[in-house]
């Protein structure tokens, strides 16, 4: 049976969401991208609303990944750089709770959701698109402890946290993670202070070098983790960066829609003419394919199944190549006045780019001349 | 008869002489250009260490110094759009120096050409021009800046947006209409000369997502008084004649220079690519073999794409050169190549993964420069209504 509706649960958290996005959120956007701060009132309202950084549903936070990408997607709406930050920063919850020992979701994530501390930072992307089976980082037996070897890239937000999430795997190919102290010897951040890379300037995203050794019960799960859970833990993460972009990317094309029906050349709307309104149609047809695409991709991992596994790859990319092109044919419809910051389309088209970057599997997508 | 798609030997040795120094001496500037929003200050020490001679201006046949090539002079301007931009966006503002006294050249009178368009070639100023406003862009029919004769002056009333280098120019040459009830037919070319009491610069430099040391300024026109001669065109003694729509097309030989904004895209995409390609080869070792190949194959698929680009934008300089009517061919190369550059660099980015994106490198900047290339001389949109006229009026006969 095909089924979309909602529940009145779901309608409420995805409506709050909206609210906090044309709030706050989209209220903050243009001070954020230029100090790369967001204030403390906005991220504890943020933190407070519990699909950012979320963790169990008795905790306060999201039941489900289908739930979670709407509020996502719906708090994107309101600036993708903000709400990138805090989903890029936040990821480290939901795969310690889900895969996590007992004593470990105790140690990691108590006092997380009411602020009292940080979560570890969640160190997954590393370059190249590559997926999480294929990550570079090796989380491999030595001694008594285990050694983790690598390089993470796009590490968000490590002013103030002390322990990394980092996500490898095992000489057999399985997923591991194991959480790291930032001052431990073989920890070598590159932290780039500032506005350091074309958007989500608040983000502070780091290179983050590894060679160090944990104890065995650094290891999330233990020895003898389940790395089934880990791995759908990791996909669900995975889906809320193309989430955050499918938001911002929405919302420029409702902008540039407005504009286009506000703004006349040529004796009349420039949406009366097809160059214009086609293209925003054709925006909209992917970005609708991609949100629902994203979905039942979030349903297949809600349920367990393995499919779903294998298709985290091609959706992410699929919704990136939507989001990317939605902005800047958002910018392209305001003309001279999108390429402004007195507009926000710019700021969304940065935003998208930088977010098309974390996951761009060449398997999963390839270079297409515009015409 | 046997074809050639490159350049001359001669040519292409100029290019890539120009090509290696923008490399080594424009690049280096960069990012602090961006970050500053304005060239470097001692840019003209750096043009001076340039090792070929490159023109400042695009009006065909008016620096008799430029080498000379068997492409023709069209041909070499390309190919100095292509060298000189390869290293970065930000030396091309300096290189343009304007526009305004072009529109001198084509509008003046020989009297206001040796006024004001000589001098400016010969020492090298900066002019500024202005057409659109804010309710006026593609559709300059919008114009409301207007202009009324008071005995021996015009006094000008309106504000002009995206007037590039119009803060620092000598001068703006601005249009505005001399009869709201013909509009755009009335419409006519003022040069303001800096320092006239009205004309007021409102936003030096507008803050942009890229191009950011091109200045793109903000002008108010109040009460702005001009003596009648600075009306370009005609007798200034004469009011206005209502040529002005026959003035405006006049301004069609501007968009000549779209198949250079297109190898100016281009060229960056192919620095983007470049730059690209040798960092992944350094980074070649952490690729398995399968990964390496789709790699390599999306990198000559973004080359491929670019040699199009070129083809299309050199065809349409080459009909220029050759005094035919390049004009349909010119919108379609504008259409055809900033887009696809502007893909080229996302996708080196997305190649690279996060740090494609970071300011330790510059794809993030050349893919924010690149943005306005498909908007400015013309939207793609604006291409495509031209050259599918152009289809229409043929298919009807």
């Amino acid at each position: 049976m095909f089924v979309l509706s909602s529940s009145t649960e779901d309608q409420l958290i995805a409506e709050t969401a909206r609210r906090l996005a044309l709030g706050p959120v989209d209220q903050a956007a243009r001070e954020v991208d230029r100090t790369g701060v967001i204030a403390e009132g906005l991220w504890r309202r943020l933190r407070d609303f519990g699909f950012t950084a979320p963790v169990a549903e008795h905790l306060g936070g999201t039941p489900n990944a289908v739930t979670q990408l709407r509020a996502v997607e719906n708090l994107a709406y309101g600036d993708p750089g903000i709400v990138g930050t805090a989903v890029l920063a936040g990821g480290s919850t939901l795969i310690i709770d889900a895969a996590g020992t007992g004593e470990q979701r105790n140690r990691w994530l108590a006092g997380v959701a009411d602020g009292a501390r940080p979560a570890p930072a969640p160190a997954l992307y590393e370059r190249h698109g590559l997926p999480p089976e294929e990550y570079g980082t090796t989380i491999t037996a030595e001694g008594d402890g285990w050694r983790v070897r690598g390089t993470k890239y796009a590490v968000a937000l490590l002013d103030g946290v002390t322990e990394l999430l980092v996500v490898g795997v095992d000489p057999r190919g399985g997923l591991r993670a194991a959480v790291v102290g930032l001052d431990r010897e073989g920890v070598d951040t590159k932290r780039v202070s500032g506005t350091s890379h074309i958007a989500l300037s608040a983000a502070r995203l780091s290179r983050v070098h590894l060679d160090v050794l944990v104890a065995a019960d650094d290891l999330l799960g233990g020895v003898d983790a389940d790395a089934r859970s880990l791995a759908f833990a990791v996909a669900r993460t995975r889906l809320l960066a193309p989430a955050v972009a499918l938001g911002g990317a929405n919302r420029a094309r409702e902008y540039a829609t407005k504009y286009a029906t506000e703004r006349i050349a040529f004796g009349r709307p420039i949406f009366d003419f097809q160059g214009i309104s086609f293209t925003l149609v054709d925006d909209q047809m992917r970005l609708d394919a991609a949100r629902l695409g994203l979905l039942s991709v979030a349903n297949g991992l809600d349920q367990g199944r393995e499919k779903a596994l294998a298709d985290v790859g091609r959706i992410v990319n699929e919704t990136h190549a939507a989001a990317t092109e939605a902005t800047r044919n958002a910018i392209q419809v305001l003309g001279g006045h999108g390429f402004l910051t007195d507009h926000p389309t710019e700021l969304w088209y940065r935003a998208a780019a930088l977010l098309s970057t974390l996951d761009a599997d060449p398997y999963f997508a390839s270079f297409a001349p515009a015409v | 008869m046997t074809l050639a798609f490159e350049f001359s030997p001669e040519l292409q040795r100029y290019e890539r002489e120009l090509k290696e120094w923008s490399v080594a001496r424009i690049r280096p500037h960069a990012r602090q250009a961006d970050t500053d929003h304005r060239p470097p200050a001692n840019y003209r020490e750096i043009f001076e260490t340039c090792p070929v001679k490159i023109s400042k201006h695009v009006a065909k046949g008016r620096d008799n110094d430029l080498p000379k090539f068997p492409d023709g002079e069209l041909m070499r301007v390309m190919a100095q759009y292509e060298g000189l931009n390869y290293g970065d966006t930000w030396a091309q503002s300096y290189v343009s120096g304007g526009i305004g006294h072009v529109v001198v050249s084509l509008l003046g009178t020989p009297e206001q050409i040796d006024r004001w368009y000589e001098p400016v070639v010969r020492g090298g100023g900066v002019t500024g021009f202005g057409l659109s406003e804010p309710g006026a862009g593609s559709d300059t029919s919008g114009l409301v800046t207007r202009a009324v004769r008071d005995g021996d002056s015009w006094v000008i009333n309106g504000s002009k947006i995206f007037c590039s280098h119009a803060a620092s120019a000598e001068y703006v040459v601005a249009f505005a209409v001399t009869d709201p009830e013909k509009g755009i037919a009335s419409a006519e070319a003022f040069v303001i000369e800096r320092g006239t009491p009205g004309l007021v610069i409102l936003k030096e430099n507008e803050d942009k997502l890229g191009l950011r040391a091109w200045e793109t300024t903000q002008i108010g026109l109040e009460d702005c008084v001009v003596p009648l001669g600075n009306r370009l065109g005609h007798d200034p003694s004469a009011g206005a004649n209502g040529a002005g729509g026959a003035r405006l097309s006049a301004l069609s030989v501007l968009n000549q220079n779209r198949p250079n904004v297109s190898a100016l895209s281009t060229t960056v995409a192919q620095a983007a690519l470049d730059l690209t390609g040798e960092l992944l080869h350094e980074q070649r070792l952490g690729f398995r073999a399968d990964r390496w190949s789709l790699i390599q194959r999306e990198l000559e698929g973004m080359a491929a794409a670019l040699t199009r680009n070129r083809h299309l934008n050199r065809y349409a300089q080459w009909m220029r050169q050759h005094d035919l009517q390049n004009r349909v061919e010119a919108s379609m190369a504008k259409a055809f190549g900033p887009p696809t550059s502007e893909r080229v660099v996302r996708r080196c980015m997305q190649l690279l993964g996060p740090e494609g994106t970071s300011t330790e490198l510059l794809l993030e900047k050349w893919y924010r420069d690149l943005k306005i290339l498909d908007i400015f001389e013309g939207t793609g949109q604006i291409q495509r209504v031209i050259v599918a006229k152009d289809f229409a009026k043929k298919a009807r006969g």
